[in-house]
């Protein structure tokens, strides 16, 4: 074989070839691409569908910065709601769900889009047998019910669906509430002030409580590396840590669970700054939720001093018993007023604005309009407060 | 050694059948099989691959030289896979969504570079072309037995349709894969009687790599490759 034919062809027909199989994809790919993104577009506007039926069709909403964990939001053209794309991250990857929402703030249907959980247990978050709890729930998603075996994948699916809920408040410029966590029981308290008999609750945009004459306890919570990561946090008056409880965990055994234990949590105490916190090696997820939680303590306890107390007052209403959270500051000067519990039907009427207003600065429940419409809710609601002020007084 | 056509056809199906008695591409056979009808459209996938490159590769056999042959051939099975790949995404979205990963993985399955090594370098285009189809038929034929089997057995359902209420999991996931694959390819060696492919006597002359290898040709003759 001459010098040529036994070095340059190989190569050369090698690159020929490659040339040749490069062209044809070329030309193949620019057939083929605008089809597939118009099926793509047309798949999602037919999920869309799905999950908003009241719509029509839809337009993008460009929003300027764009919530965590938010993809996209879509509003129907006729007014009827929104969908929205949000993911979270569950055991596989992260979760991608469509949430519709009405023009009430409920959930109209909701579809996962990205499923990388685990076959036959995490899978099953796309079931409709699952997902269809959430149709007609609020923001709080209240009594939603997780797969067991599937903690990890059904928090994400909530997750998700909480941050669908951001990005619907940013572009629907409207407030959102979060999900409810249950108040910390009194063992919590005992724990963290065993010597203390009444604790108060704050007033305040989330859970605080004045332990007597001893100091505080703060209640925080973070998404750590398995779920939300809540703790109750002990303070004394001068501000420095007492004692911590996890209320809420599912952080890996061995790693994140390590801060569970009585070893790391007493080597907190005394300590003035969530910088000083001790970082276990192998757990930086759950440390940096906890970081989280400690510094949105710290930084509530300054506001707690001046802070009012919330007294809490009940009354007979529509159908049952209404119990309603009063904060009273220390000149006996309502602060705000908050529906606890009620089966009232017209529960959502006595938590409108137009009508809580009225309460905050007076001292007693005299000149409070009632609710058209609503006379004997809205009156056991005044009732329940005048109830929560006399408490106050006798307390 | 002329053969016939009909039986180059068939001679995929049984007597040589990639998957029972040749042994390859096992790795999609195994994960594509959980159900009768992914099973199908990967066997059908596949053998539409299969013909264009047996038939392109032996069209092209006396311009690749020699030592260049296996990156020539990826390179063709590769660009022939990816323009299958985007056509069944534009044309055929179901089958794109049932096959996943399991359509750009064609390329490496080993079915595709064996054919074309063992045969269609060094025969026709039209017999090449026929061996592929034989070939695919015999792939998917496989396919279609073990995703049916495995399917019924480990999901109760047949074509989707729930018919039992007890499946075995088991056979849903890869060790009950391999039990099934087992029992196919013994019943195979039953049906051919253990004569399905002539156990050749493997020396350095039937070696992919034997005009490239440095050993010496004495050495080899001795064994000692």
């Amino acid at each position: 074989m001459s010098m040529f034919k036994e070095f340059a062809m190989p190569p050369l027909v090698l690159t020929v070839i490659a040339a040749v199989v490069t062209g044809a994809l070329v030309a193949t790919e620019s057939v083929t691409t605008p089809i597939i993104e118009q099926q793509a577009a047309a798949a999602a506007d037919a999920a869309r569908a799905v999950v908003l039926p009241s719509a029509d069709s839809f337009t993008q909403v460009t929003v300027d910065e764009m919530p965590e964990g938010g993809v996209d939001i879509y509003e129907a053209n006729n007014g009827t709601g929104y969908v929205v794309t949000a993911q979270a991250k569950g055991y596989g990857g992260m979760l991608k769900v469509m949430v519709g929402i009405d023009s009430n703030g409920l959930i109209s249907g909701t579809e996962v889009l990205e499923n990388n959980e685990t076959q036959g247990l995490g899978s099953k978050v796309s079931e409709h047998a699952f997902m269809d709890q959430y149709i007609g729930k609020d923001s709080t998603l209240e009594g939603i019910e997780t797969i067991s075996g599937t903690t990890i994948s059904s928090n994400a699916f909530s997750k998700a669906v909480q941050n669908a809920y951001q990005v619907y408040g940013v572009a629907a410029g409207v407030e959102v509430a979060g999900t409810q966590r249950d108040p910390i029981t009194d063992e919590v308290k005992a724990e963290l002030f065993p010597n203390v008999t009444s604790f108060q609750k704050y007033a305040v945009e989330g859970e605080a409580y004045k332990a007597g004459d001893e100091g505080y306890i703060v209640v925080t919570s973070n998404a750590g590396f398995a779920g939300d990561v809540t703790t109750a946090i002990g303070f004394d008056l001068n501000g420095a840590i007492t004692g911590v409880v996890f209320t809420e965990t599912s952080e890996t055994q061995d790693y994140g669970e390590q801060y569970t234990r009585a070893s790391w949590k007493d080597a907190q105490v005394g300590k003035t700054s969530a910088d000083e916190l001790d970082l276990i090696s192998g757990a930086t997820v759950t440390y940096d939720a906890l970081k989280l939680n400690f510094t949105e303590a710290f930084e509530m306890l300054p506001t707690l001093a001046d802070a009012s107390l919330e007294y809490e007052g009940t009354a007979e209403g529509y159908n049952g018993t209404m119990t309603v959270a009063v904060g009273i500051d220390s000149t006996g000067a309502i602060t705000s007023v908050r529906l606890v519990d009620s089966a009232d039907d017209f529960a959502s009427k006595v938590s409108d604005e137009a009508f809580t207003s009225q309460f905050v600065g007076k001292t007693s429940t005299d000149g409070i309009s009632t609710i058209s419409g609503a006379t004997v809710s809205s009156t056991a609601f005044i009732e329940a407060v005048n109830n929560a002020l006399a408490a106050q007084k006798g307390a | 050694m002329k053969k016939n056509k009909l039986s180059i056809l068939t001679n995929g199906i049984i007597k040589e059948n990639p998957v029972l008695v040749l042994v390859l591409g096992t790795c999609p056979t195994l994960a594509t099989t959980t159900s009768a009808i992914n099973g199908l459209g990967m066997g059908v996938a596949a053998t539409a691959v299969l013909v264009f490159s047996n038939l392109l590769i032996s069209l092209l056999k006396s311009v690749i030289p020699d030592k260049v042959r296996i990156p020539c051939y990826i390179v063709v099975i590769a660009g022939l896979v990816t323009v299958v790949q985007m056509l069944v995404q534009a044309y055929a979205i179901d089958l794109y969504n049932a096959l996943g990963v399991f359509l750009p993985l064609i390329v490496v399955n080993c079915i595709i570079l064996g054919r074309a090594e063992m045969f269609a370098s060094k025969n026709s285009p039209l017999d090449s072309a026929l061996d592929g189809l034989g070939m695919g038929m015999g792939f998917t034929l496989t396919l279609f037995m073990m995703g049916s089997i495995r399917e019924l057995l480990g999901s109760g359902s047949i074509f989707g349709v729930s018919v039992l209420s007890t499946p075995i999991a088991i056979f849903g996931v890869a060790p009950g894969g391999f039990i099934v694959f087992g029992c196919l390819v013994a019943l195979v060696n039953k049906i051919t009687e253990g004569k399905a492919i002539k156990k050749k006597e493997f020396s350095c002359a039937d070696c992919p790599v034997a005009s490239v290898c440095g050993q010496s040709k004495l050495a080899c003759e001795k064994g000692e490759c």
